[in-house]
């Protein structure tokens, strides 16, 4: 089967990070394609995930080399085989600083045509500097889309034929997209990438093993707008999201109801709906925290992925909420599928990343010297040192830069779970009334609402009786401690085929699992 | 039917009581019964026969006659109750006076004898022939007629050349026979008033001298034939006339056998020669086997002390020199079976010396285990450990009599220093003759025998 | 804790014990016979354990006198092998639950492995003086003070050898280098 996901503008690209992060735990199909669409280029937000995504498939490939390092078909971390094109964002409009008027070619047009226009868009929104996005008019965005061409030679729709063509050969395809319904580039950018889609399918004469999902996130967050200095700016107000919303849900309830475009779509939303402290109208400094809603999604969509998941020849539209009370709970992560327990898959990716980043990845950062204090212990002796030993030098080479690298990618890549979850929990419950403790996160983290940049920092070291905490690290569930840890990294069994630091890491994995 | 169960019970008692006798005998490993026949030897002497007296002629004795002012003279009382004795316990009494012969009294001449003529020399001096006492005449008449009992009285001051080569063998050789044959020798001291001559007092020139200021000095009886008749003049003196002066009265009595008697034959050894605490130890009884040896059963630990004690005057004739040295003769055996009945048979051990025992001044102590202790025996075993108490050799009496001896090379001078008491030359050589003598002729006597039988628990 | 892994300690404890242990049950069994006349074992107690010259003064057959020490020797060897066993398979489960939760902390355990071996041998050499010294035994008599000495000596290194192989295979892998040299075993799937 073959896996697509695209994330369209902000919001999409923070859903596909949470993706990112599921997938890292397993809980992602074998193989995925991902891609993000945002015209403005460089979002925090996708930014953001544009430098996981590269992470991720730098990790996995070190790690899932049967020469070198392998963790082995067998192991979760790290499972699903992303790939991505060399940029993984698509601009719908290219060119610097690009404007309504010169992506339509406004002064050529015939003049009931600019009359039509007119009509339809303000002067400001024709002139509007389209490099930092759709600024939440998705009327420009959607007419900046359709402008564009899908054109075959281009990176980005060239995977979408690929994709298609594969369905023809016989294999199964699914394709799914997400993105805000309000806003600019996502709102935009839904139904006409959605239907350009179709409409390729249908060129191609592909009418069977092509499977298309999306998620539709309704409002989940607000900001306040500061006064000063935004006379003339076009920017998303968010008091306008509830009633852009209602008008896309009336579009989408006739498309729906009328136009088959997508076989299974996942809605969700939020109340209250989250308070973020920044506004910022695009641009790098775009770069809005992860939020709980952006993992339902990312769920929805791993979902769809799913082998166990049926899909119905008719449409499916399904709703992900919480529960009524003003605890988030653990319970109210759904299930990717019947196999595939999304809590106890993300629990153990934060154990992981709680275990690698204090207590093993520090002892095998440094040189040989410093290193080599831990090599008469049966879990060094067991899954590095054999598996890290020069028979040609008889020495073993943990501590060359070759595998200090790979230990430093990873503990880098456990701090951004850390710092994920953790950057969730705080913001997505910030000034409200509602409470979120799925993780224990006080002791090893502080929070910084307004410090965009860095909200969350995590601290470099951990004291013992801060360490002992990892025993109650994920709330409402059995406790796991690190002595458990230890005992399974030295009695869980190597899979066969895993080589070099795959050895240790997939065994740390599993040793984190409840 | 009546019949029938008659014989069955009959069975059944028999069966039981040669089983309990089994059992009892068990109890007990084989070993020789040593039984003594050392009470036997001293029996009563019933048959009475002559008595002797000697009287000491020698001008000296006059002394003893003439009463000394400020002092007690009983020499005649004394020479009276001999007579009164002699009388008494013999069936004939011949009366004899001695210097250097011995000559027949007649019952006349007796009463003399407490008169200061009695010693005075008639004719001349050569013809006088009671300068000189010659003890060893009757000493040789003594052995003539052992059965009979000598009675002497005399100074019994004797030269060096009295005690010497076969002065001393005229003495010895007799009294080796007199010793053998069961007799023995009282000798009896009294301290007298004295008024008259001490003569033949040597000097170191080798001339003699004379002493005439003694007021007191001692004049002896002694008899010499079997201990009862020995003991009853000497009773008889000492009560009579020494109850409240006993200073005034020494006795010594020399004998082959100072032994009274052996304990078991009577079965003279109780309970109590042991500790109490004994009696209250585990599974305790004590028992007479055979009828002769006494046998103390019980249950011991390693910190039990046993200590067998005999007073001495079951042991020593009194009077007697007593004996100087014990033995102990000692075999144990040892079996695995604590219980009687499972006893098959006992092995004997060869531990060597067990026991020690220390001569008190009142009895004698046989510290069981002192030397081979009871830590070092094995828990859990069966010993039964049977001693016999020996005595080696007599004691001495030569120091009852130092206090009135003086030696031939101190009299000189003790008699320089003009003394008021004067003392008997050569008593004390003279008695240790007499013990040496006693000593040879002593045998190896077993006093008495007892067995512990116990099982050494925790 | 993982019910798996503990019983894989214990499995690996119990062979490491009968390494050596079955010498010691051996030698129970021989001595639980009692003494036979021709016996080699009954000659050897005689020339170098008991006070031979005491045993032939008292006249006892020694071969009489033997069977309570052998019933001495069967109970001791048999309380001696039962606590190595033991103490074994405690350390052995109880090295599952050490508080050894990150690198570089097993080490540090190692003074508990000391002082659990310590009442360990303590206990040892208490067994061996109750049996050979104090008062329960009637049979500890006959022995000698060489012969106290030899047993004392051969139990004392003997079962802390049994022990230690017990312990040197059953101890939790991560816990390995809280024991003496239980570092140097191979990191090997089958230990």
């Amino acid at each position: 089967m073959k896996n697509y996901i695209i994330g369209i503008g902000g919001t999409g690209a923070k859903c596909l990070e949470h993706l990112l992060h599921c997938c890292s735990a397993g809980l992602g199909p074998d193989n995925l394609w991902a891609g993000m669409v945002d015209q403005d280029e460089a979002n925090g937000n996708v930014s953001r995930t544009k430098i996981l995504l590269s992470k991720y498939m730098n990790l996995r490939s070190t790690l899932r080399d049967e020469n070198i390092h392998d963790l082995s078909s067998e192991s979760n971390l790290f499972k699903t085989n992303i790939s991505a094109n060399n940029d993984s964002v698509w601009l719908p409009l290219k060119g610097a600083d690009p404007t309504l008027e010169q992506v339509i070619n406004y002064n050529v047009l015939k003049p009931e045509v600019k009359g039509l226009i007119d009509c339809l868009y303000d002067p400001e929104e024709k002139m509007q500097n389209l490099s930092e996005g759709f600024r939440a008019r998705p009327n420009i965005g959607a007419a900046a889309m359709l402008a564009t061409t899908s054109n075959e030679e281009d990176p980005f729709w060239s995977q979408i034929y690929k994709a298609i063509d594969a369905a023809r050969t016989g294999e199964q395809v699914r394709v799914f997209i997400i993105s805000s319904i309000f806003g600019g580039t996502g709102a935009s950018g839904f139904p006409n990438i959605a239907r350009r889609i179709k409409q390729i399918q249908q060129e191609r004469n592909v009418n069977s093993n092509f499977h298309l999902g999306g998620a539709l996130m309704l409002p989940y967050f607000n900001y306040e707008v500061p006064e000063e200095n935004m006379d003339g700016e076009l920017f998303a107000k968010p008091e306008e999201f509830l009633d852009q919303t209602k008008g896309a849900l009336e579009y989408y309830s006739k498309l729906f109801e009328y136009n088959k475009i997508f076989d299974q779509v996942y809605v969700t939303g939020w109340d209250p709906l989250s308070k973020l402290p920044n506004f910022k109208m695009g641009g790098n400094l775009q770069n809005n925290p992860p939020l709980f809603p952006e993992l339902y999604a990312a769920l929805g969509a791993l979902r769809f992925f799913s082998s166990e998941n049926t899909i119905s020849e008719n449409q499916e539209i399904f709703h992900i909420s919480k529960n009524d009370g003003d605890d988030i709970l653990w319970s109210d992560i759904p299930n990717v599928s019947n196999s595939l327990n999304s809590k106890d898959y993300i629990s153990q990716l934060i154990r992981f990343s709680f275990s690698y980043n204090w207590m093993y990845g520090p002892s095998l950062t440094g040189s040989w010297s410093k290193i080599k204090k831990y090599q008469n212990e049966h879990w060094f002796k067991r899954l590095i040192y054999k598996n890290t030993y020069n028979p040609d030098t008889k020495s073993c080479e943990v501590g060359h830069e070759r595998y200090q690298e790979i230990i430093s990618l990873m503990q880098d890549y456990c701090q951004d779970v850390l710092t994920w979850f953790t950057d969730m929990q705080y913001s997505t419950v910030a000034n409200t009334d509602q409470k979120m403790e799925l993780i224990l996160s006080d002791f090893f983290s502080e929070f910084s609402p307004k410090n965009v940049s860095k909200r969350v920092k995590i601290k470099e070291k951990l004291n013992a009786s801060e360490k002992n905490q990892f025993n109650k690290l994920i709330n409402d569930s059995k406790n796991l401690k690190l002595l458990n840890v230890m005992n399974n990294i030295s009695y869980k069994k190597i899979y066969k085929g895993q080589k070099g630091l795959g050895v240790f890491m997939d065994i740390l994995f599993r040793s984190c699992e409840q | 039917m009546k019949k029938i169960l008659s014989q069955i019970l009959l069975i059944l008692v028999l069966t039981f009581a040669t089983f309990t006798v089994h059992s009892e005998e068990n109890c007990v490993p084989e070993f020789e019964l040593n039984k003594s026949v050392l009470s036997q030897a001293i029996s009563k002497d019933e048959e009475k026969g002559e008595v002797f007296v000697f009287f000491d002629q020698s001008t000296t004795m006059q002394g003893f006659t003439i009463d000394q002012p400020g002092q007690n003279n009983l020499y005649v009382n004394i020479v009276d109750d001999i007579q009164q004795v002699a009388e008494n316990i013999g069936t004939d009494t011949i009366y004899q006076r001695f210097g250097s012969e011995i000559n027949t009294m007649s019952d006349r001449d007796v009463a003399k004898v407490k008169t200061p003529k009695f010693y005075e020399c008639s004719g001349s001096a050569v013809s006088c022939n009671n300068q000189f006492s010659s003890i060893k005449e009757i000493f040789a008449i003594a052995e003539d007629v052992p059965e009979a009992t000598h009675i002497v009285i005399t100074h019994l001051a004797l030269q060096d050349s009295q005690l010497l080569a076969s002065d001393r063998e005229a003495i010895t050789g007799p009294l080796i026979s007199i010793l053998k044959q069961g007799k023995s020798i009282g000798i009896i001291g009294v301290m007298n008033s004295f008024n008259g001559k001490i003569d033949n007092i040597p000097l170191r020139s080798g001339e003699y001298t004379d002493y005439v200021d003694a007021e007191s000095r001692p004049f002896y009886v002694l008899v010499i034939g079997n201990q009862n008749n020995i003991n009853r003049i000497k009773n008889e003196i000492e009560e009579k006339h020494f109850s409240n002066s006993k200073d005034k009265f020494k006795y010594a009595l020399i004998t082959s056998n100072p032994i009274l008697q052996n304990l078991n034959v009577n079965k003279l050894i109780e309970e109590n020669y042991m500790p109490a605490k004994l009696s209250r130890e585990e599974n305790y009884s004590f028992n007479y086997f055979d009828d002769y040896l006494p046998i103390y059963k019980f249950s011991a630990n390693k910190k039990t002390n046993l200590k067998f004690k005999i007073s001495d005057d079951l042991i020593n004739v009194p009077g007697s020199t007593g004996v100087a040295k014990f033995s102990i003769n000692e075999k144990m055996w040892t079996t695995n079976k604590v219980k009687c009945r499972d006893i098959k048979n006992w092995n004997e051990a060869k531990f060597g010396e067990i026991s020690s025992i220390k001569q008190n001044k009142n009895d004698i102590t046989i510290d069981l285990f002192a030397i081979k202790p009871l830590e070092k025996l094995f828990r859990g075993l069966r010993y039964f450990y049977k001693v016999d108490i020996y005595a080696e050799k007599p004691g001495k009496s030569e120091k009852e009599f130092s206090e009135w001896s003086v030696n031939s090379s101190a009299i000189e001078e003790f008699t320089q220093t003009n003394p008021v008491s004067y003392k008997t030359l050569n008593l004390e050589k003279f008695v240790s003759v007499l013990n040496a003598v006693s000593s040879d002729t002593f045998k190896k006597t077993l006093i008495a025998s007892f067995a512990v039988n116990f099982e050494l628990i925790k | 804790m993982s019910m798996k892994n503990i019983f894989r300690s214990v499995l690996l404890s119990v062979i490491g014990l009968s390494l050596l242990g079955w010498v010691s049950f051996s030698f129970t069994a021989l001595n639980a016979l009692g003494p036979d006349g021709d016996s080699n074992l009954l000659q050897w107690y005689f020339d170098n354990l008991v006070q031979s010259e005491e045993i032939t003064a008292s006249g006892m057959p020694w071969e009489d006198l033997a069977v309570s020490l052998y019933n001495l020797l069967t109970q001791m060897t048999t309380v001696l092998l039962s606590i190595s066993v033991v103490a074994a398979l405690i350390w052995s489960v109880a090295s599952h639950f050490l508080n050894i939760d990150s690198p570089g902390k097993a080490k540090f355990y190692f003074i508990y492995w000391l002082i659990f071996t310590g009442i360990f041998m303590a206990a040892i050499v208490g067994i061996v003086f109750w049996f050979t010294k104090s008062a329960a035994f009637n049979a500890a008599d006959y022995l000698s003070g060489s012969g106290v000495t030899t047993i004392s000596a051969i139990s004392f290194i003997y079962y802390f050898l049994v022990y230690y192989l017990g312990i040197l295979l059953g101890t939790a892998r991560f816990a390995r280098s809280s024991i003496l040299f239980g570092n140097k075993l191979p990191a090997s799937d089958l230990l």
